[in-house]
């Protein structure tokens, strides 16, 4: 048993040699599916990297009724800090909004009205996962319910055109990467078709010998496995380049990187399992 | 050894044998003769199993093989020796590994490959040309490459097909000699050829089939 093991495994790795030219084309093919996909995780990591750093602007502004005193108002505020979701707060006095009134407009309220009107208020920040419109707009809507608040403001409208266009992009890349699967996977198969329709004679001799479907399947599919490392390998060397162009460029522009230890293991399985299943699929289709 | 009753096999076409009744013994060499399209290869093919029989029964070593079931083929095709008129040896390997072929489908452990694929090389006379590929040989010696593929497995059947179709009369010759020597290990063989002149001067039994039909 262990030595007609050995002699597939034996027969995988020389089949591969013996056919050049489909496995450099497999392995090839393997290597632009991998890129495309190491590439869109990229720019996914690097998206979803943007997005968090953008949602953390995400804060529902809230001002109190203008005839609640101070610490009627600071009562208020501790009650919204309660709530589900809110990570932390920032209590705004009239002093306060005034600065602000200034930073923006760059005039004293005092002196344009005579005195300080603006009311008193808080801007709370939302824990990471609850900065999502739907969300967002059922926390505003429960501190609303708060007796003495007068008003809620978030940026609702901005927030939910970053979320759709986050998610159709999610979707767009989805069933790009899923296209490309299935694209790949033919394409893998095929070439093990070819492959397998050169040897259509040898295999029919197997067969007269006594050799099982198993025993003929196994070294085509080593040789996929095989073609699907070469692919991985070679999207791997060239992902390492693309790694260290993008530290150099780190100087110049953000960027987030994808990890080694997810992208090597990644990179190879994905491969592999590439191989495995074109070649599979392809020398059943033969061999039914 | 091998036991024809009734046996009638067809083509989509209507040819093929019909209602062939025979027996060989163990260690018996007979002779399938008749001219191209007689049904030769048909009687061949339906014992290793590659075309289905319609009606009646053929026994191998006692086990009725229209019992076995389909995926059981390849295991039943082990303990058969096949010998083709094209060889159909594999060229991108060498003469040793193609002998080895067999044994290799079958299981067995490297040492004893390597210990029976050097007996028969050694038997039949090539064991020089271990490691030369099937296309840098003669004919002849492509056919008793395949002679030697079929005997290394040690077969109790042996099925040739025009073994000698593609080759000279003296090459012919030594390659029936090979075959009727392994008839005594015990193994029936069962050779399908029309060279008459070839088989005449052995004075072994045979078959005579003429559009499917048993005619001696």
């Amino acid at each position: 048993m262990i030595s007609k093991a050995a002699f597939l495994v034996f027969e995988g790795f020389r089949a591969l040699v013996r056919a050049k030219v489909p496995a450099i084309i497999s392995s090839i093919t393997i290597f632009i599916t991998l890129m495309i996909f190491s590439i869109a995780y990229f720019g996914y990591i690097n998206l979803k990297g943007y997005s968090l750093e953008f949602r953390k602007q995400y804060r529902i502004d809230v001002f109190f009724d203008a005839s609640l005193d101070r610490d009627q108002c600071l009562d208020i505020f501790n009650s919204i800090l309660l709530i589900d979701g809110i990570e932390q707060g920032d209590f705004i006095d009239r002093d306060r909004a005034a600065k602000i009134f200034e930073r923006y407009f760059h005039k004293d309220v005092t002196e344009i009205v005579g005195t300080n009107p603006l009311p008193l208020g808080g801007k709370f920040e939302v824990a990471p996962e609850y900065r999502d419109v739907r969300i967002m707009s059922a926390i505003a809507d429960k501190i609303r319910l708060i007796n003495g608040v007068d008003l809620t403001v978030f940026q609702s409208g901005l927030i939910k055109k970053i979320d759709g266009f986050l998610d159709n992009l999610l979707t767009l890349a989805f069933i790009i990467g899923g296209a490309i699967l299935i694209v790949s996977i033919i394409m893998v198969s095929n070439t093990i078709r070819l492959t397998i329709h050169s040897k259509r004679g040898d295999i029919s001799t197997l067969r007269l010998l006594g050799a099982t479907d198993r025993f003929i399947k196994l070294p085509f599919i080593i040789e996929g496995i095989l073609q699907g490392l070469g692919g991985a390998l070679l999207s791997l060397m060239t992902l390492w380049l693309f790694y260290l162009l993008m530290q150099y460029l780190q100087g110049y522009m953000r960027t987030y990187l994808i990890s080694p230890e997810l992208l090597i293991p990644g990179n190879i399985i994905i491969g592999m399992s590439l191989g495995l299943i074109g070649s599979y699929r392809g020398i059943s289709k033969y061999l039914k | 050894m091998i036991d024809f009753k009734n046996v009638t096999a067809t083509f989509s076409d209507n040819a093929g044998i019909f209602d062939l009744t025979f027996h060989i013994e163990k260690g018996e060499i007979v002779f399938l003769m008749g001219p191209t399209g007689a049904g030769k290869s048909t009687v061949l093919r339906a014992i290793y199993m590659d075309i289905p029989v319609q009606k009646g029964r053929i026994i191998i070593d006692g086990v009725d093989i229209s019992k076995i079931k389909k995926r059981k083929i390849p295991f039943f095709r082990r303990s058969i020796g096949t010998i083709f008129q094209d060889f159909k040896l594999l060229n991108d390997r060498t003469v040793f590994e193609n002998v080895a072929l067999p044994l290799h489908i079958n299981g067995v452990s490297r040492k004893v490959i390597n210990r029976k694929v050097h007996e028969v090389l050694e038997r039949i006379g090539l064991l020089d040309l271990k490691k030369e590929r099937p296309t840098n040989i003669s004919g002849g010696e492509q056919q008793r490459i395949a002679i030697a593929r079929a005997l290394v497995k040690d077969p109790k059947v042996i099925l040739a097909d025009e073994p000698t179709g593609n080759l000279d009369l003296v090459t012919s010759d030594e390659i029936v000699d090979l075959l009727d020597s392994a008839t005594q290990g015990g193994a029936a063989v069962l050779m399908a050829t029309h060279n008459f002149p070839l088989i005449r001067p052995r004075h072994k039994r045979f078959i005579e089939l003429s559009e499917g039909r048993q005619l001696a």
